[in-house]
Formats: C-alpha cells, sequence, structure tokens
C-alpha cells in the first residue's frame, strides 16, 4: 500500500481531517527544499505558504496519486522560478560533460556544508536527488529536463561541491 | 540522506492560511445570485409598461445577481480546490436552485406571456436542468472512481 497516494486520493475526496494530514506530512520537506534554494528562512516562509496554495487547488485534478512527491515538488519548483526569476534566467547550460563511472557518492556533511556555495541549477538537481530522495526520472520531471541532462548536472554538482570544501581545507 | 531543520513557518501556521471551508458556500451564493437575476429579468421582461425608475431597480437587481453568480463561478473555477464530495453537494443545489427557477420561469410566462414566452422559458428551464444534471453525475462519478481507488489501495 502506497501510504501518500491514499492520503491524496482521501484528500481528493475531500476528507478534511486527510489535507491536514497531508500538509503536516510534507510540510517541513517543501519548506527545507524552499529554505536551500532560497537562501534564506523568510523566503522559504512566503514560497512555502504560496507552494500550498498552488498544491491545493490543484490537487483535486491530479490524475496519479502515487506521483504526489515530484508534482509537489515541481509546483514548488515554479513558485520559485517566478520569484528567482533572474537567477534562473542568466544561467545557460553548460555543455553536457561525461559522467563518471568512478564518481563517489557524496558524504552528508560535505553535502549539507556545501550546498549554499552552488549555483542554483546545481543546488537543485542536489537537493531533490540527495536529500529529498526524488529518482533520476523524478527529478527530469521536476526540473523540465531530460534524466541525461539531470545525470550530467548531478556530475557536475558533485565536482563542484568537492573542488569547494578542498578550497575550505575539508580535502581528502 | 535526511537532513531538516525545523521550518519557521509551522504546518498549523499553513493550514490556518488555507481556506479549507467555505467551498460549497460559494456554490450556494451564485446559484441563488443566478435564480435570483433570470426570475426578476423574466418579471422584468414580461410588464408592458413600466416607469424609468422601476426598469433601474430591475436592471440593478438583475446586474447584481450576475454579478454574485459570476463572482462565485470566478472563484470556484480558478481560486479554490472543488473536491469530490463538494462537486457532489454543488450538483444536488445546483439541481435544486435550476429545478425552482425552471419551475418559477414557466409560471411566471403562463401567468403573464404567451406561448412563446412559455416556449422560451421551458427551454431555457430545460438548458439549466440538463447542465445541474451535468455537474452533478460528473461529480458523482469522480467520486465514485476515487472511492473505487481508496478501497483498491486500503486492500478493502
Amino acid at each position: 500500500m502506497d501510504p501518500t497516494a491514499l492520503l491524496v486520493v482521501r484528500c481528493q475526496l475531500g476528507e478534511r481531517e486527510a489535507l491536514a494530514e497531508l500538509v503536516r506530512t510534507w510540510h517541513t520537506q517543501l519548506w527545507n527544499y524552499a529554505r536551500r534554494m532560497a537562501g534564506d528562512a523568510e523566503t522559504a516562509d512566503e514560497l512555502t505558504q504560496e507552494t500550498w496554495v498552488a498544491v491545493l487547488r490543484g490537487l483535486p485534478k491530479l490524475r496519479t496519486p502515487e506521483k504526489f512527491a515530484p508534482w509537489l515538488f515541481t509546483i514548488a519548483r515554479r513558485t520559485l522560478a517566478n520569484r528567482l526569476r533572474a537567477q534562473y534566467a542568466t544561467r545557460a547550460e553548460p555543455v553536457a560533460e561525461p559522467v563518471g563511472e568512478h564518481d563517489d557518492p557524496l558524504d552528508r556533511v560535505e553535502l549539507l556544508a556545501g550546498l549554499a556555495d552552488l549555483p542554483l541549477l546545481e543546488r537543485e538537481v542536489l537537493v531533490l536527488f540527495h536529500v529529498h530522495d526524488l529518482s533520476l526520472q523524478e527529478c527530469a520531471e521536476v526540473v523540465g529536463v531530460p534524466a541525461g541532462t539531470v545525470k550530467s548536472r548531478l556530475f557536475r554538482a558533485r565536482r563542484m561541491l568537492r573542488d569547494a570544501m578542498v578550497e575550505r581545507g575539508y580535502g581528502r | 540522506m535526511k537532513e531538516f531543520e525545523e521550518p519557521t513557518l509551522s504546518a498549523d501556521a499553513v493550514l490556518a492560511g488555507l481556506s479549507l471551508a467555505g467551498r460549497v458556500r460559494y456554490a450556494a451564493v451564485g446559484l441563488a445570485g443566478l435564480t435570483v437575476a433570470l426570475l426578476v429579468g423574466a418579471l422584468w421582461a414580461t410588464e408592458p409598461s413600466l416607469p424609468l425608475r422601476t426598469h433601474v431597480a430591475f436592471g440593478g437587481i438583475v446586474a447584481a445577481g450576475l454579478g454574485w453568480a459570476g463572482f462565485a463561478g470566478w472563484t470556484l473555477t480558478r481560486r479554490v480546490p472543488l473536491f469530490a464530495r463538494d462537486r457532489v453537494i454543488a450538483g444536488v443545489l445546483a439541481l435544486t436552485f435550476s429545478g425552482a427557477t425552471a419551475v418559477g420561469l414557466v409560471l411566471v410566462a403562463a401567468t403573464r406571456g404567451g406561448t412563446t414566452a412559455v416556449l422560451t422559458a421551458s427551454a431555457t428551464g430545460l438548458v439549466l436542468v440538463t447542465a445541474a444534471l451535468a455537474l452533478l453525475v460528473t461529480g458523482r462519478r469522480r467520486r465514485a472512481e476515487l472511492l473505487r481507488r481508496k478501497a483498491a489501495l486500503t486492500g478493502r
């Protein structure tokens, strides 16, 4: 049984307590996503509230309740992109790089310490993939790019993160 | 890999900011506005000679009724979510209001107008009742589909 899908279906039926449970279950994840992307708690508060309003409005029409998580983050990202339009617009996708097979898993402390220093596009995929545990395909749906692009962004992001950590003296 | 900070905005604060009630209220207000506009409009159209200030008054009432109907329609389609249960309740309300309006229109037309007026009123009433019935049927179908899904997910 998929507990999130069941919760979404109960919400779509109009069960009020299910709506409250849905918000309580996902609020911390959503707020942390906004916090990590926007950088400050105040903006995260506003973005989270805006996202919940949009989520509630779109919820009756969601046809695939089992895909609630990527759908939620897609709305959050759209809300964020409206706010950070300038930052998203100024970045062109760098030429695709080969993705190394020997790409080591990231250290949790390394990731959380270095996230804020990364550019928006790279930070976004790291947060979605490593912090919120979305699959490559789900990340691709949220960001609106092919899975291959997500993979290459992830590779680049990890490398940038390691370089930044080496510069800070965390080098291995 | 998960590491979440405690949000500065609580889930309860979010819930307080989301308007979870009042959706059906909008449907009732809109339907009442539409009913008033149609019935007063029928009286207005079938009254042979009226002083200017009565025309203005009828016009004002019809405009206000249509205004409320438009506002409720816009709110329900753009601003607030209409979940399956709300859609069924809104459908029942729509059927009740449209049925009453249809009867009212035909009565006004029969007592004050000729055959053409009765036929026009009947056709208008029929369109309203059909539209309301369609809303109710699609609402009930969606609710049944979701109930089936819920049963499948809970294994019951």
